[in-house]
């Protein structure tokens, strides 16, 4: 059974007020996909984060372990937060779902970076995440996503 | 050696009809024209265009080529100016000179004359104009840090000889862009004391050599109204010499010998620094990290710090060390490692 890592939040706004623009809305779809398709998937990120339908979590880990976490599964995903930077540092190819970030700033060309469209990308991406609103409609569909991971685990 | 571009900067309080004009008219004369005039205006910021004496040296410097600048500074004092100033030149040379002093027409000659790599920075002779300017004495340190206190400063002498020892400098000097990196110190009060010899000893501590060529010569005229002696209040002097002090205690410190770099920043952040950290480590040989998470660094041959810590070492200096900040001011394109790289190499 192929391991899939899946790191779904970026931490919440300063604000404690509302959803972090760059959170994706749709992985209990992603992880139906992922189930369907006979994956076994970790979610790893802190506690109080919402859970998605995992079949195991690891939430606070070390960072050696989540090193190792990474290093060891045969596909992360996460959205635009720190696992895409820890996982490239480790050679560790995955896939990054952008929303408003622009990839060619924060992301890393070894990753498949999934961008709906330049259009959504904020005017200034350097500035706060609290003065930017979310927008589902940024995001690509579970399906893209399913087919980049396949693409990735094919014959792992 | 191809022209260099000089930016003369003057940072100005109250002068307007004092000794403002005539510096500016020392400027005109120089047989080495700089290229563009700053000049950052912290006094009653009255419109000069106005008045028959600024028309016309403001039609000198057209007729000299040299392009010209006033802007209103935000009346924090000329430290805060000054640094504009380096954000603002065009140019890799900025001339700073002060709106009480008058340069004899070869003095930006002679200190473009020193240019040469390695070199950060040029200082020339500063004359008290009531006085004869006297040859320096056999056995005066040439500006070292350690005898700041206590010994006169090389630039108020006759030297028959130019040194590219002094560990600091004073008042007016050319200085490259690139050497002054670092920043002033924006912690000062208002009086700006010390606000020269902790830009130009940093220079030298990061690697870059200061000349002292007193065949340059600026004069003094020491005015007794306006610039710094605006400021009445004592406690600002003592305010700098604790500074002062208290950046001295850490560079003679274990911290001395090491860059500081603060990421005040995500832990995303941190681990794209990380990428380049075996350059940065390579490029300042002891490297001190100011940091949220220390975890990642655990393996890496650097000294770790907290961000209170980091602060506390930096002053308002640390707000220069934010990498978004870095970003958004120079309309960033690139990946963001490749920002740290840019940032810091």
């Amino acid at each position: 059974m192929k391991t899939i890592v899946i790191s779904p939040y970026s931490k919440p706004l300063r604000s404690g007020d509302g959803e972090n623009p760059k959170n994706y809305p749709w992985w209990d779809d992603v992880v139906r996909l992922l189930r369907d398709h006979g994956f076994y998937i970790i979610q790893i990120g802190v506690h109080g984060e919402r859970e998605i339908d995992f079949h195991e979590k690891r939430f606070n880990l070390p960072f050696k372990d989540l090193k190792e976490t990474i290093k060891n599964c045969d596909c992360w995903i996460s959205v635009d937060n720190m696992t895409q930077h820890l996982a490239t540092y480790i050679n560790k190819k995955g896939i990054v779902i952008f929303s408003k970030s622009d990839q060619r700033i924060f992301g890393y060309d070894e990753n498949i970076n999934l961008l709906k469209d330049r259009k959504y990308l904020r005017k200034y991406q350097f500035a706060m995440w609290e003065d930017e609103t979310f927008q589902e409609e940024a995001f690509v569909k579970p399906e893209e996503i399913i087919k980049a991971v396949l693409e990735l685990t094919k014959g792992n | 050696m191809g022209i260099i571009d000089v930016t003369a900067v003057i940072s100005t309080k109250d002068r307007y009809f004092d000794t403002l004009p005539m510096c500016i008219a020392s400027i005109v004369n120089q047989t080495y024209l700089p290229k563009y005039l700053l000049i950052y205006d912290d006094g009653e910021q009255i419109d000069l265009r106005d008045y028959p004496l600024y028309q016309n040296l403001f039609q000198h410097l057209y007729r000299k080529d040299i392009d010209w600048e006033i802007k209103f500074g935000d009346k924090k004092g000329q430290v805060h100016n000054h640094q504009k100033a380096i954000e603002d030149a065009k140019t890799e040379w900025i001339w700073r000179i002060d709106d009480d002093e008058i340069a004899e027409p070869t003095a930006l000659e002679i200190l473009v004359s020193n240019i040469e790599e390695g070199v950060g920075a040029i200082a020339g002779g500063v004359f008290d104009v009531t006085k004869t300017p006297l040859h320096l004495p056999p056995n005066t340190p040439l500006n070292t840090i350690d005898t700041v206190r206590t010994s006169p400063n090389i630039q108020w002498f006759k030297m028959k000889e130019k040194t590219d020892v002094a560990e600091h400098l004073y008042s007016s000097f050319l200085f490259r862009k690139e050497a002054a990196k670092h920043g002033y110190c924006l912690d000062l009060s208002p009086a700006g004391h010390r606000e020269e010899t902790l830009l130009t000893y940093q220079m030298k501590r990061n690697g870059w050599k200061l000349i002292v060529d007193t065949s340059s010569v600026t004069w003094h005229h020491r005015s007794p109204n306006g610039g710094i002696r605006s400021y009445e209040d004592s406690s600002y002097w003592e305010h700098d010499e604790e500074i002062f002090n208290k950046k001295m205690e850490i560079w003679n410190s274990e911290l001395g010998d090491y860059k500081v770099i603060m990421l005040d920043c995500g832990m995303g952040d941190h681990i794209a620094f990380l990428m380049v950290l075996p350059e940065i480590i390579k490029k300042y040989k002891k490297v001190c990290l100011s940091v949220h998470w220390g975890d990642p660094f655990e393996n890496s041959n650097v000294k770790l710090i907290g961000i209170d810590e980091g602060k506390k070492i930096l002053g308002e200096n640390h707000e220069k060390h934010s990498i978004y900040k870095w970003m958004w001011d120079h309309n960033w394109k690139g990946r963001l490692k490749d920002a740290f790289r840019e940032m810091w190499l």
